[in-house]
């Protein structure tokens, strides 16, 4: 495809989803990072384990990783004292041409107990 | 570590693969390393439980036709070597792939996934805001991301990699493309670490994410290239595929 092309219909698909956005505001809000950190936070305190994370997460129907051994990606730069164990919320937003998912990540130290939950924002486009 | 269970099974079993990728998973069963470790195992299991001199030597016979000489069969005739230092073991294999999402519009977004006996990991880029303002958590033109003027409403490029699995952003068990950059010999370490260090430096070089012109695709050929992959040309549409990120070498 040329570039005039591709410009052009880029173009339309931005008006058209500006158009569908605006018509869009009665949807229900998104959950945001804080809000879905606080909501975890009610559930999963710290010394948390692997098991009562993977349950909360089972229960409310979101998908995980299972366990991963941060030692094993220690050539990477990850921290090799951890594990962690991750999930996430797909398309939170959606724009034209971007994905917005929440991501959270659990991070276990070496006794399996959970010692942090991080969650953010992950944003995927072409 | 080695590929496949050598022991209890007659050829390179891929179970222990941890892809779901079929066609990786083809490549290591058809490799001709599979066919020597089952039969040379079989080979010497046999030595070990032939009863008479005649049947063992007969095993021994065939050990060497496996192997392409007498070497191990003396070894094992003369008690000096185990039957576990007997079985060849098959070559650690580390594939290198690009895989593509579809976005928007029919075009892809681009990630490398690695792929060895024990982990499978993935590299990638993309916006590090989504503030267009439409479907925002709060309604009224603004995510979650503070606007910095320096960049577009998309932010910097923002790099990412781990461990591939489900729960993670990549992951999908069916790519709209997939292609494999480089089979190495060894584990992926070595390269994992390269890409690892390619994605921190693009992300540390704040490059303006622009949809069309610089974007998740031109962050994975920017990786690809710096790893010494200079000429893949991607299988699916990946706009911006071919933009030089402008930032230090």
């Amino acid at each position: 495809m040329n570039k005039p092309r591709l410009t052009a219909l880029i173009a339309v698909a931005v008006l058209v989803q500006t158009i569908a956005g605006c018509v869009s505001e009665s949807e229900p809000k998104a959950m945001t990072p804080s809000e879905f950190k606080a909501d975890l936070a009610k559930s999963l305190a710290p010394g948390a384990s692997v098991t009562d994370v993977e349950a909360v997460l089972t229960r409310r129907g979101l998908e995980n990783s299972g366990l991963i051994d941060n030692a094993e990606l220690a050539h990477m730069g990850f921290d090799p004292n951890t594990f962690e164990l991750k999930t996430i919320i797909r398309g939170t937003r959606k724009s034209s041409l971007v994905t917005t998912d929440l991501a959270a990540t659990f991070i276990f130290d070496r006794d399996k107990k959970l010692i942090e939950t991080r969650v953010e924002e992950v944003h995927t486009g072409l | 570590m080695t590929v496949g269970s050598v022991g209890n099974s007659p050829s390179v079993s891929t179970t222990t693969s941890p892809s779901s990728d079929s066609s990786y998973s083809t490549g290591l069963s058809n490799s001709s390393s599979t066919t020597s470790i089952g039969d040379s195992d079989n080979a010497a299991t046999s030595v070990l439980s032939a009863d008479s001199p005649v049947s063992q030597g007969a095993a021994l016979r065939a050990l060497d036709g496996m192997t392409g000489n007498r070497g191990t069969s003396d070894a094992i005739a003369r008690g000096e070597m185990k039957l576990a230092d007997a079985r060849p073991t098959a070559p650690e294999m580390c594939t290198v792939e690009v895989r593509f999402k579809p976005v928007a519009l029919g075009a892809d977004h681009a990630f490398i996934v690695t792929t060895d006996s024990n982990s499978v990991n993935y590299f990638r880029g993309g916006p590090q805001a989504n503030n267009t303002g439409l479907n925002s958590p709060s309604g009224s033109g603004g995510g979650t991301a503070e606007f910095d003027s320096r960049f577009g409403i998309y932010g910097p490029i923002v790099t990412e990699y781990g461990a591939y699995t489900q729960g993670t952003v990549d992951w999908t068990t069916d790519p709209s493309g997939q292609q494999v950059v480089d089979r190495l010999s060894g584990n992926c370490d070595r390269i994992e670490g390269e890409f690892a260090r390619h994605m921190d430096d693009i992300e540390a070089a704040q490059i303006n994410y622009m949809p069309l012109n610089q974007n998740s695709n031109s962050t994975v050929r920017e990786a690809l290239e710096r790893a010494g992959y200079p000429d893949v040309s991607p299988v699916a549409w990946a706009p911006a595929w071919n933009t030089q990120l402008a930032m230090p070498k």
